[in-house]
């Protein structure tokens, strides 16, 4: 459904993403991980057209570079870490903004667009937040709402960037579970940069780690998350242990003697 | 509210028309119109003096207020508006340079469209490239270029081009009278065929800018979301510009200098039906055409028989307002 071949980005001096091939299949969900500044965010952005690229993304069986703005939007769905919401706008007039790829130019939205609008609110628990202002809402009721505006592009493919890094443990999980629920009923295909390896993990079918610009390594979850390869990446002594329902639990170790834990005068 | 701008705009002036008399020459003018009963002369001002006038006014108002709203909202810029972005000097230059020529009226729009657009390319480009650092995250997070950068531009190129206006101005003596009184701006001498002047102008942009209010709409979520959302954001970004200014260009071309509107009436619309542009965009066009045409009528009366140039009545009420927007915002810290 994705494929990304020889992606380069380069802002300025900065290489942001050096050579980075990958490819997602439909309906599966890949993971993307790695340390802060990898490249996470630049490749999902690259893939979503957002900044300059050279070498070829191929979406749906078309080359990106031939497609138009509103058909590359109905094609993929892109959740950014720090979506912007206008504190006046309603919840509902924020979730139709995801039909925009199909309302054409001199039109206004359809009831059929309405519709679809307000079963996704339903769907997503947030029919109440129709008709309040976005200033009113929790960090969980926001994520479920930019991720209910990205499903009103019905877009086959999601990008998702960071979905979970504002919201609790618990709210984390909750959020996960939809998203694999959502793909699963519309088979969507699914690339995300998760931050917490540990969900990546439980959640993805495949992972890719990113590290310094490059691909250190992907295949499936047992395959990349490995002691030795995290501790050479992020740089922090990282323990992957396998919990009793079989998944693997990533934790991180503090190392005697590093310079982070001297004596405590 | 604009029906009753107009039918006071008619009625009311140096010599009062009775609204049933505005009425009846007004009909007149129908195909199979009643027999009127109304004297020769008060059909004549109305049909001659008061009604060009109050057309032109609601024309320009709807200009400027609508102008206003749509930079506003292509800019994700609160204060923007056609005086403060420099696009009335510009125009006011183009159109200066027509007058000092001699050149024929028709040229007039088109000369201010032309100082215009130059004026808010200037601007737009030394905002965006003054508060780059400033704003680098600003816009990487979306949020469009720094109000303050912005604003400071204009300032600089309003400046910029009144000075060279001021130096043609004086620079051509002769036709130093008719500079002057169309900067000050009014409505004084309005007439049928400065109506007919600028409303191809006027449609043109109204068309461009209504059919544009829903992108508006996505905008506000930032530009690298809307492209995300499909909006080809450049595209639409340069149609707007270009619509907004033409309608203000030819506004400034018939009326002069009249500043303020295009902050004034999307703010009190907003602060009463709320801040989607499709209802912004249209409404502000009505209200600024009311608006305008009751500040003409004040504008002639309140010191009558002579008239306050409009422009000095705008900015009386306008400045204030600003003063007042800019600590409101600044207050929710919108401001870069």
């Amino acid at each position: 459904m994705i494929r990304a071949n020889d992606l380069r980005v380069r802002f300025g001096p900065t290489v942001a993403l050096d050579s980075v091939s990958l490819s997602v299949a439909t309906g599966e969900w890949v993971g993307l991980i790695g340390p802060n500044g990898a490249g996470k965010t630049t490749l999902l952005r690259a893939i979503a057209r957002m900044v300059r690229v050279d070498g070829t993304v191929t979406v749906a069986g078309r080359r990106s570079g031939s497609l138009t703005q509103r058909q590359l939007a109905r094609l993929i769905a892109y959740v950014p870490q720090n979506p912007q919401l206008p504190p006046e706008m309603t919840g509902g007039d924020y979730v139709l903004l995801g039909r925009t790829p199909h309302i054409g130019y001199f039109q206004v939205e359809s009831e059929a667009d309405r519709r679809i609008c307000a079963s996704l609110l339903d769907r997503m628990a947030l029919s109440h937040m129709a008709r309040r202002q976005l200033r009113a809402m929790s960090g969980g009721e926001a994520q479920r709402l930019v991720l209910a505006r990205a499903l009103a592009q019905e877009a086959p493919i999601l990008l998702l960037d960071e979905p979970t890094s504002s919201l609790d443990i618990g709210r984390r999980v909750d959020a996960l579970e939809l998203i694999d629920e959502l793909r699963k009923e519309r088979s969507l295909t699914v690339l995300s940069a998760i931050h917490d390896l540990t969900l990546a993990g439980q959640f993805a079918d495949r992972l890719v780690l990113l590290a310094a610009a490059r691909v250190a390594a992907s295949g499936s979850p047992a395959d990349v998350l490995r002691d030795d390869l995290l501790s050479a990446h992020f740089g922090a002594g990282i323990q992957v242990m396998t919990t009793a329902d079989g998944d693997l639990a990533v934790i991180s170790r503090r190392m005697p003697g590093s310079a982070r834990s001297g004596a405590g005068n | 509210m604009l029906i009753f701008a107009l039918a006071a705009g008619v009625s009311i002036g140096p010599a009062g028309v009775p609204l049933s008399a505005v009425a009846e020459s007004l009909l007149a003018h129908l195909p199979w119109h009643p027999a009127s009963s109304v004297p020769p002369i008060d059909s004549a001002i109305v049909w001659q003096i008061r009604l060009p006038r109050v057309v032109l006014g609601a024309l320009v108002g709807a200009m400027l207020a609508g102008g206003g709203a749509a930079y506003q909202g292509v800019f994700r810029n609160p204060l923007a508006d056609p005086y403060l972005l420099g696009v009335a000097a510009g125009a006011g230059l183009g159109a200066t340079m027509v007058i000092i020529t001699g050149a024929n009226p028709a040229l007039l729009p088109p000369a201010a469209f032309a100082g215009g657009i130059g004026a808010v390319a200037l601007t737009y480009s030394l905002g965006a490239g003054a508060g780059r650092h400033a704003d680098e995250t600003a816009l990487e997070a979306g949020r469009g270029a720094g109000t303050a950068s912005i604003l400071l531009a204009g300032v600089a190129v309003a400046a910029l081009l009144t000075a060279a206006q001021t130096y043609l101005q004086q620079a051509h003596s002769q036709t130093l009278q008719s500079v002057y009184a169309w900067i000050l701006g009014g409505l004084s001498g309005a007439t049928w065929s400065q109506v007919g002047l600028i409303i191809p102008y006027v449609i043109a942009a109204s068309v461009a800018l209504l059919a544009h209010r829903r992108l508006l709409d996505v905008l506000r979520v930032g530009e690298t979301e809307a492209g995300s959302l499909g909006v080809n954001v450049a595209r639409l970004r340069l149609i707007v510009v270009i619509a907004a200014t033409l309608g203000a260009a030819a506004a400034v071309a018939v009326s002069g200098l009249i500043g303020f509107v295009g902050i004034i009436v999307p703010h009190l619309i907003r602060l009463t039906a709320g801040p989607s542009y499709r209802v912004v965009l249209p409404v502000s066009m009505i209200g600024g055409a009311a608006f305008l045409v009751l500040t003409d009528i004040a504008a002639r009366t309140v010191e009558a028989p002579a008239e306050i140039p409009i422009g000095v009545l705008t900015a009386a009420i306008g400045a204030p307002f600003f003063l007042f927007v800019l600590r409101s915002r600044r207050a929710r810290q919108d401001l870069a």
